[in-house]
């Protein structure tokens, strides 16, 4: 299974929540020309409450699905 | 249009950006990005037109990967990648395909005598995506050699790009489903599979770029793509 993103860390915050680390990248063509591609890199987090056997991949998937990096 | 592939009576044609107009663009993602909201124009560097596939047994578009995002997806044994989808299911998976080092380049019975195997197309499901089933028990696999003997031995049509024409064998285990024959009218990003190739093996082997071996290959093919250049009949 193939995915653009990956998970760097998982951290248990004191209020009961987890913050998920990750980095994604995505590379797109620029106006119709092929001959201009760029790729663009995010590291970023994201904070859920925690709850038994958490899928941090799907957790991080349903945070960018929507944004155009995915 | 960049390519042109036939399999039988199946006709597959391959656009890259520059080939379409914005109109024709537009008409040819709408119904993709219908089917799959997820996806951009700017995704992709060429799409195709519908063909039925000889193992799903349903039409998919493919749509092949800017360079960047292979290299997100995928280590260094895969030269480029293509993202093949069913509209009509919504399912997609990943098509990579993947350059063999010298030693990796499989013994096939079925491959005519001569043939060089260029590359071989592994698929991929998405984490996240909906994909169709048994996409792991088929391959395809990419080879040149002597187009005489290949229709011959295939039984194919006599189908030739005027610069140049490669083929693609899907394969279950040791089974032939079907022969593609790909043609290219004239040299541009996607006809010059032997070329890729070379260089594709050769970064493989040397790891990193700017080797000063791998600088040699490098001259080799561009001497190889001039050469080429300079004898089509285009």
């Amino acid at each position: 299974m193939i995915k653009p993103f990956k998970v760097i860390k998982v951290r248990d915050e004191v209020d009961g929540t987890i913050t998920i680390f990750y980095t994604v990248a995505k590379s797109v063509v620029e106006d119709g020309n092929t001959q201009s591609i760029s790729t663009r890199v995010l590291t970023s987090h994201t904070n859920v409450p925690r709850t038994d056997n958490m899928d941090f991949d799907m957790i991080v998937f349903n945070a960018l699905e929507g944004t155009g990096w995915l | 249009m960049a390519e042109t592939f036939y399999a039988g009576d199946k006709i597959r044609k391959y656009y890259a950006k520059g080939d379409l107009s914005d109109l024709e663009a537009k008409e040819h993602y709408e119904s993709l990005i219908s089917a799959f909201p997820w996806m951009t124009q700017k995704d992709f560097v060429a799409i195709s037109t519908p063909v039925l596939h000889p193992v799903l047994h349903e039409n998919f578009v493919s749509c092949l990967l800017p360079v960047g995002q292979k290299r997100v997806l995928f280590d260094s044994s895969i030269y480029c990648a293509a993202r093949k989808f069913d509209i009509e299911n919504k399912k997609s998976y990943i098509r990579a395909y993947k350059i063999l080092l010298e030693d990796e380049v499989p013994s096939l019975s079925w491959l005519p005598s001569g043939s060089n195997i260029l590359a071989i197309g592994e698929n991929h499901a998405e984490f996240g995506r909906a994909c169709p089933s048994n996409i792991e028990t088929f391959k395809d696999y990419y080879f040149s050699g002597d187009s005489d003997l290949i229709e011959s031995h295939f039984g194919l049509e006599r189908k030739r790009g005027e610069y140049e024409t490669y083929y693609g064998a899907t394969c279950v285990g040791n089974q032939v489903f079907e022969i593609k024959q790909y043609c290219y009218d004239s040299q541009q990003f996607l006809s010059d599979w032997d070329v890729y190739a070379m260089l594709g093996r050769r970064e493989r082997e040397v790891g990193i770029w700017g080797h000063e071996d791998l600088n040699g290959d490098y001259e080799t093919a561009i001497q190889a793509l001039m050469f080429k250049n300079n004898n089509s009949t285009i």
